[in-house]
């Protein structure tokens, strides 16, 4: 078996592959989803073994180790206590040092507030007299800047009238210049899309007509064609029809003439006779099919013929070939 | 650990599961294989009586038709094969003067044996598909009843034993059967199919050997 899978090794490749696939597939996708938390074998029989302490061990364990605690508990409290002790004795000591010194230096700062006070006050004298004086020559110059002012925005603001009727008239020329522009140039743009519009119907129109034209002619091709095919068709059929009766004919002829016409003078009807054959004209079986009055001898005398016409002639095309031939004998013909 | 994809399930199985599933795997990827060429070859045969019978039966001369396929170079199968057989014995019969009866009975004997030829191609590598039908859940059956004992023994020292200590044991377990189950459906499905074209092919075969005899019984009367 493997010897000729070898010999087919595309289908063991594709074989392969569509495991493949198939493999990948539930790998991507059907790992397995919402599984609960995994417990292994291992893990497990760890924490088994370390719930399966006697109880009674476990209760005398859990004494011991409270009394021990409580005994840690009591010597940590009487460590406490003592420095506590100690550390306050430190801090009364501190306490005493700071309050002398605190008193030293607030005796130097008061004596150091008083100089300052009396410097503080003589400047403040000398810094007035001067604001005075800075005060007059200031207020001089104010009267004089406030003149020159006025003077200046009286000119300016003649100047502004006279700047401010030009520019509006300026404006209103260009504003109609404008709106004759525009005027202008809505009327030739409508103009325009008038002619584009008829150019496009025109154009519309002239390819539905080449359209119908073209359709008209390809449906008289069509129909054309359809014509030919079925006068070939008819032709081929016609062709047929006349090779099948020459076959069917020259069967009939070759079986009357080898007919022998029996002794007797009993009655002879016309015979429908039915032939199966085999490739090469083989005859493999006689039949009779409307036969009416007919005798035995009679219908014997017509196998006979028939039997001795083998093989039967050939069709003049392999297609009319047919496994079961039927004709009518007819005895008055030879 | 917690990765519990198919992948990480079977890489965690025991050796003789995985033996068992590695074991399962080769046979559903031959038996594909297999299926791939027995189509072929059946298509191809049903085919090729197809056509012969048409050509058989479109009133060809049979000397015409025995000369157009002894020319062909390539191997004659199915009903060319038989065909060809037959007719060579009966002509071969007829030039050693040996009596018509016998010559019929010769070329008949020579048929059978191309038939018999032909079927046993057409048969050939059949049961393996059987095999693999029949056999791979039983396969897959004794790797899931292995990983099933190893996850109950590895219960045996445990006092306090719940399902969560067994279940990824036997999980990875099934994983055996349903490779069983995936070799076994398609090769069996395949089988009847393919056993069942066979019988009709077989049938075709003899029907056109006892045609083509009695053909060559009526064609001994004509004179040689």
């Amino acid at each position: 078996m493997l010897s000729e899978l070898l010999k087919h090794p595309r289908a063991l490749l594709l074989s392969f592959l569509f495991h493949a696939v198939i493999i990948g597939l539930m790998v991507v996708n059907l790992s397995f989803v919402d599984r609960p938390k995994q417990i292994w074998a291992g893990q497990l029989a760890k924490t088994v073994q370390a719930e399966m302490v006697d109880s009674k061990q476990l209760e005398d364990r859990e004494k011991q180790k409270r009394l021990e605690a409580e005994r840690k508990a009591a010597e940590k409290k009487k460590k406490q206590l003592e420095a506590k002790k100690l550390a306050d004795k430190k801090k009364r000591d501190a306490e005493l040092k700071r309050k002398k010194e605190e008193q030293k230096k607030a005796e130097l700062k008061r004596k150091k507030q008083a100089e300052e006070k009396r410097k503080k006050e003589a400047a403040e004298k000398k810094r007035k007299a001067d604001e005075k004086r800075k005060a007059d020559t200031k207020r001089k110059a104010e009267e004089k800047r406030k003149a020159d002012e006025k003077r200046k925005a009286e000119a300016a603001s003649k100047a502004e009238a006279a700047r401010v009727a030009e520019a509006a008239r300026k404006v209103e020329e260009a504003r109609i210049a404008e709106e004759k522009r525009k005027a202008e140039e809505a009327r030739a743009a409508e103009e325009k899309r008038k002619a584009e519009e008829a150019r496009l119907a025109e154009e519309e129109r002239k390819r539905a007509e080449a359209e119908d034209r073209r359709r008209a002619e390809e449906e008289q091709r069509r129909k054309e064609e359809e014509l030919r095919a079925r006068m070939e068709a008819e032709e081929n059929q016609r062709r047929l029809n006349t090779l099948r009766e020459a076959y069917i004919l020259a069967i009939r002829q070759k079986v009357q003439r080898n007919w022998r016409r029996p002794a007797g003078s009993e009655k002879m009807p016309l015979c429908e006779v039915l032939v199966e054959q085999g490739p090469g004209g083989i005859i493999l079986n006689v039949d009779f099919g409307a036969c009416d009055g007919s005798t035995t001898t009679y219908r014997a005398s017509i196998e006979n013929a028939v039997y001795k016409a083998e093989p039967l002639p050939k069709p003049g095309d392999p297609k009319l070939f047919e496994r079961e031939i039927n004709f009518l004998f007819n005895p008055s013909i030879q | 650990m917690n990765d519990d994809s198919l992948l990480t399930l079977i890489a965690n199985a025991s050796v003789p599961v995985q033996l068992v599933m590695l074991l399962l795997l080769g046979a559903s990827v031959l038996s594909w294989a297999l299926m791939y060429v027995k189509h072929g070859y059946i298509r191809q045969s049903q085919a090729e009586a197809r056509n012969f019978e048409g050509r058989f039966w479109s009133g060809l001369n049979l000397s015409d038709l025995f000369s157009q396929l002894s020319q062909r170079q390539e191997r004659r199968f199915g009903l060319e094969a038989i065909f060809e057989n037959g007719f060579r014995e009966f002509a071969r019969a007829r030039k050693a003067e040996l009596e018509n009866s016998e010559a019929v009975r010769s070329a008949h004997r020579a048929m059978k044996v191309a038939m018999a030829r032909e079927i046993e191609i057409l048969e050939n590598n059949l049961p393996f598909l059987a095999t693999v039908g029949s056999v791979s859940p039983y396969v897959g059956l004794f790797g899931t009843v292995w990983g099933i004992m190893e996850s109950f023994r590895a219960l045996a020292g445990v006092q306090q034993a719940t399902l969560a200590m067994v279940a990824p044991g036997i999980s990875e377990a099934l994983i055996a059967t349903a490779m069983g189950l995936l070799a076994a459906i398609p090769a069996v499905v395949a089988y009847n199919k393919f056993s069942s074209d066979i019988d009709i092919m077989i049938v075709r075969y003899e029907n056109f050997l006892e045609e083509f005899t009695g053909i060559l019984q009526r064609q001994s009367h004509t004179p040689r």
